[in-house]
């Protein structure tokens, strides 16, 4: 009883399971504007799904999970389609890109090892870098009442440089067409080479580096992995067979809900309270991750695929 | 050289008459049989259970094994890296193992003394004999440590297992008993056909080996999932993705509805 068979897992799950870890990973997708890969496959995983399966399926479930997350946030004005159709052309460039990178890393022998080390730094600094931000962010607000002018840093300066300049309305920012296109590429290559959606990439880059609202940052990035997650289902479910639909369908059941609640709960938080949520989640990630890396495994063999 | 090509012949020649069906022996042709020997995955199997059962002689033992169609199995070795970081540190290959291994032992038999009977060893039975049939690539491989890592493994999955007092024994007429076997058939267990041997001992001698099949099929819901998944993965791909698409949407409609907010 409350026991469904998955095909293509070739093992069978407990349907309530599912269902709210589906609800919960979708909760996270909605208030910060991430997939939630990172969290959900290593789970799949523990509950006796196998590495690839796992990987592809919910990619098939974020597709749910970031349309619905994607509707709300349109709804409250949140997302910029200007800019994530910008960023998105240049995450399949990127994509594509990394996909070649990582055969010719495969072949130089460390790369696993070069790979992983980046990526938990590179999870630190992102997550250290806007907790410091924001919690600096959140101490101003209480404090000072004045806007302080800040003075344009010289990264300011080289982006008003750019030729190309357009205005994008949503985001309330003007910058030239090029810099996201190139930050687009840049992260679907990261993305690419770490094998991860690359939604909590993202988000930090269009902070940061885009400059746009944290609430527009949310809303877009979820147009964007909708995008890549289509893409990533027919590819996986078309050349791989990885794909398990009852199990994305037990998960989106869930997600889209969960990414429903997690738009409202976004919407009620201000921006600096989200930057420091989301750095605290990409620092724990990085703990697990670095945890995993220093403690030895129950078991010294596994299977492959998976993040 | 010539001595180790002998070895290799005679353990082939074992393995061939082992896996020929073997004729019922005249004296004590037991009646043993499967029940169910068809298992049915539909949409909401969740692994199975397979009672074997027959008569044997009062003073004979049966041991029960089940092992699935053999195949070269493709693994990450996970390793230390710079002497602080556990990570993946190359592929090996456990070539002729089989997808599923579980034996069932009697009270009177355990795991420790299976690996030291000649018999049971040269009957192949237990992951001792098993170990001495598969061929590790690349070949320099510690193949007992590991072979333990494999079987950990596969015990996790459920597709491996020993299990010890797990035949039940009821005294029957003539010189005779009755033996039941409960048998659990996770629901990891892959698709196909396997084999359950019973071979009944007695002081150290063979005196029966009888095999019957067990049939792991996929019919309904999960086996039309299947056949369009890999025959036409591509359709099944855009399906699964529309799908999820129009979910998310009309879980968005449904909320803007019914939402008030």
């Amino acid at each position: 009883m409350w026991h469904l068979y998955l095909p293509i897992a070739g093992n069978s799950v407990n349907v309530l399971l599912i269902f709210i870890l589906g609800g919960f990973v979708g909760l996270l997708s909605g208030i910060f504007g991430v997939g939630g890969g990172f969290l959900m496959t290593p789970l799949l995983m523990m509950l006796g799904i196998p590495p690839t399966v796992a990987a592809a399926s919910d990619s098939n479930q974020i597709v749910a999970a970031s349309a619905s997350g994607t509707l709300a946030h349109y709804r409250l004005g949140n997302v910029d389609f200007k800019m994530g159709i910008i960023l998105l052309v240049g995450g399949i460039l990127g994509g594509t890109g990394g996909v070649q990178i990582i055969k010719i890393l495969k072949t130089t022998g460390n790369a696993d090892f070069l790979i992983t080390v980046t990526y938990v730094l590179m999870l630190g600094f992102v997550g250290g870098y806007m907790f410091i931000e924001s919690l600096q962010g959140l101490k101003k607000r209480v404090h000072e009442t004045t806007p302080v002018v800040k003075k344009e840093s010289r990264y300011a300066q080289l982006m008003k440089k750019l030729p190309l300049q357009t205005r994008f309305e949503k985001s309330g920012i003007e910058l030239s067409m090029l810099l996201p296109l190139i930050l687009g590429t840049f992260v679907g290559m990261l993305a690419a080479i770490m094998g991860v959606g690359g939604g909590f990439i993202m988000v930090p880059v269009m902070v940061y580096l885009l400059r746009m609202p944290m609430h527009v940052v949310v809303g877009t990035s979820l147009f964007q992995i909708l995008f890549t997650c289509v893409n990533v289902t027919i590819m996986q479910a078309s050349s791989n067979h990885t794909v398990d639909f009852i199990l994305a369908l037990i998960l989106l059941l869930g997600s889209t809900l969960g990414a429903q609640f997690g738009a409202k709960i976004s919407k009620k938080l201000a921006g600096d309270q989200l930057k420091i949520l989301l750095a605290i989640l990409v620092l724990l990630v990085m703990v697990k991750m670095l945890f995993s890396l220093l403690l030895p495994p129950g078991i010294l063999l596994g299977y492959k695929g998976g993040h | 050289m010539f001595k180790r090509h002998m070895h290799i012949i005679a353990t082939a020649a074992l393995a061939v008459l082992l896996l020929l069906p073997v004729p019922p022996s005249k004296a004590q042709a037991a009646d043993i049989h499967l029940e169910p020997n068809l298992i049915n995955i539909n949409a909401t199997y969740n692994g199975a259970e397979v009672t074997v059962s027959g008569d044997i002689p009062a003073d004979a033992e049966a041991v029960i094994q089940l092992t699935g169609q053999t195949q070269d199995t493709h693994l990450l070795k996970k390793g230390r890296v710079f002497g602080i970081l556990w990570m993946n540190t190359g592929t090996i290959t456990f070539e002729n193992v089989p997808k599923a291994y579980m034996i069932y032992l009697p009270a009177a038999i355990t795991e420790s003394n299976l690996s030291q009977d000649p018999l049971r060893q040269s009957l192949g039975i237990g992951f001792e004999a098993l170990k001495n049939k598969v061929v590790l690539s690349p070949a320099n491989e510690d193949k007992d440590f590991q072979f333990k890592e494999f079987i950990k493994l596969k015990s996790k999955e459920g597709l491996y297992s020993l299990s010890e007092n797990a035949i039940s024994y009821k005294d029957g007429q003539n010189q005779m008993k009755s033996f039941t076997c409960a048998m659990t058939i996770p629901a990891s267990m892959p698709q196909g056909l396997f084999s359950v041997t019973t071979f009944v001992m007695k002081n150290g001698q063979l005196m029966e080996v009888n095999t019957n099949q067990l049939k792991i099929k996929e019919t309904g819901l999960p086996a039309m999932m299947s056949a369009l998944a890999f025959d036409h993965g591509l359709i099944y791909g855009i399906l699964a993705t529309l799908i999820a698409l129009i979910a998310g949407l009309l879980t968005g409609i449904i909320f803007k509805g019914g939402g008030g907010h």
